[in-house]
């Protein structure tokens, strides 16, 4: 069975993606690799699940944030499958909303990016602080996971533009 | 609404967030504490983990070569790259010296406690959301490790095993205001639980509360593990009390105490797998 060239080129932009997702993970899961702002990090893997799921619409969204939140999860003390779950949500509701209601432009892209990196946060930390009851839980989201936000949403830009370039590369190839 | 209900995607959807929410049970009563799902992914994927731990420590050794010799005189090219050579030499040296210190220090341990059964374990990543500085070392149950499991850094506490795959592990370390470690002050003897706060974690601090407003323990006083519960050996250090004080909510003490080690900046470590008195995960209740 030969394969279109079109069909071709589909795989080879997934392969790519996936090749991307796995490095994001690396730079974001090894201490030292990625720069810390004062002790704040960049949540890498969220701009980029977004980014690619706008590009690829649900259903690939739905695995390339499956795999993500896998990657994240075997190096996460959060909650079991937490990264999966919120990443595999993440990569469908962003792929439905382009596919339906949303433009696929830079707007778009730092709206859906600044929402799930919000909810993501959110999500994190009333598990990890709030539910446990932890004392100065307020406190660590306001010094780490909002800055943390701004942080992950100013990188974004980076992916959106990378990902577009390797959508166009591969369209065109 | 109802075309979107019924579209493939969704029901994709729900089947991954099923078969996930599926794992997540049965990590729940697994004694790995770790999904199906998440054990896989770390075998295949490990060897990656490992080799941009490995780059990542290679990028901070060029970083200070780097600088080195950017501050060096062009005029004097033969010395300057003599000196960068002696001083890649140097870090190298350096880096050695720390780990014959650990060595060392594990060393004396090892011959005091001879039937402790330990595995070395590198650092090989981190979580970018915890603010308790978890990490993951490259040894799992593979290689023995189970969960409670306590991680040293020569004669310190870490932290302990809270989660094993096949290859790899997490350690909550002491700064984690879930692990409790009970303890004692080895001067004056008085007993309690080393835990820490969200505060005083991000100050890289740990604190040993209820003590009686009385007590004679001081600044300076050494903490260290009692033994009792069957998780940590007894006499492994936590570290140093730096100031005693009042607890605001009743009439109790509390004292402040730095880890002997700087948690967040460990690249090897020893996991205790096997102590005297040591009890297993079931036993001790996770």
């Amino acid at each position: 069975m030969r394969l279109s060239r079109e069909n071709k080129n589909v795989y080879i932009r997934r392969f790519i993606f996936a090749v991307l997702i796995l490095l994001t993970a690396a730079l974001q899961n090894t201490g030292g690799l990625f720069p810390e702002i004062f002790g704040v990090r960049a949540m890498l893997l969220i701009p980029a699940v977004v980014c690619i799921s706008m590009h690829e619409r649900e259903i690939s969204g739905i695995f390339f944030g499956l795999f993500g939140g896998l990657l994240w999860d075997a190096f996460s003390a959060g909650p079991h499958s937490f990264n999966a779950i919120i990443l595999t949500t993440i990569g469908f509701g962003c792929g439905a909303l382009i596919g339906s209601i949303m433009r696929n432009n830079l707007v778009t892209a730092l709206l859906l990016t600044s929402t799930a990196v919000f909810v993501y946060n959110t999500l994190f930390w009333f598990i990890a602080y709030v539910f446990k009851g932890y004392a100065g839980a307020g406190r660590a989201y306001l010094t780490f996971y909002l800055p943390s936000c701004l942080y992950t949403i100013a990188l974004m830009p980076v992916f959106y533009y990378l990902v577009r370039f390797i959508r166009n590369k591969t369209r065109k190839a | 609404m109802r075309r979107f209900l019924r579209s493939t995607g969704f029901k994709i959807f729900l089947a991954v967030i099923a078969t996930l929410l599926a794992g997540t049970i049965a990590a729940a009563v697994s004694h790995n504490n770790s999904t199906p799902a998440t054990s896989v992914t770390s075998a295949v994927f490990g060897p990656l983990q490992r080799l941009s731990s490995f780059v990542s420590n290679g990028i901070s050794n060029f970083s200070v070569n780097f600088k080195s010799s950017a501050s060096l005189s062009g005029d004097n090219k033969k010395l300057e790259n003599e000196i960068a050579s002696l001083r890649e030499q140097l870090v190298g040296f350096e880096q050695a010296k720390q780990k014959i210190k650990l060595y060392e220090e594990f060393l004396g341990v090892k011959e005091a406690n001879p039937k402790d059964k330990f595995v070395s374990a590198a650092v090989i990543g981190r979580d970018a959301a915890d603010l308790f500085h978890s990490f993951t070392l490259g040894k799992g149950s593979l290689n023995g490790v189970s969960v409670n499991d306590p991680v040293m850094y020569g004669k310190y506490l870490v932290g302990v095993v809270t989660k094993v795959m096949p290859g790899q592990c997490l350690v909550s370390t002491l700064l984690n205001p879930a692990v409790n470690v009970s303890a004692y002050e080895v001067r004056t003897r008085e007993a309690g639980f080393v835990t820490t706060t969200v505060a005083l974690s991000k100050k890289g601090l740990c604190t040993l509360p209820g003590l009686v407003s009385t007590t004679a323990i001081s600044p300076g006083g050494i903490v260290c593990t009692s033994g009792i519960g069957g998780i940590y050996p007894r006499d492994l250090i936590i570290g140093t009390v730096t100031e005693v004080l009042n607890d605001s909510s009743n009439i109790s003490s509390y004292a402040v105490i730095k880890p002997g080690v700087k948690i967040e900046n460990l690249e090897d470590v020893f996991i205790l797998i096997d102590f005297e008195g040591k009890l297993s995960a079931a036993q001790a209740g996770n």
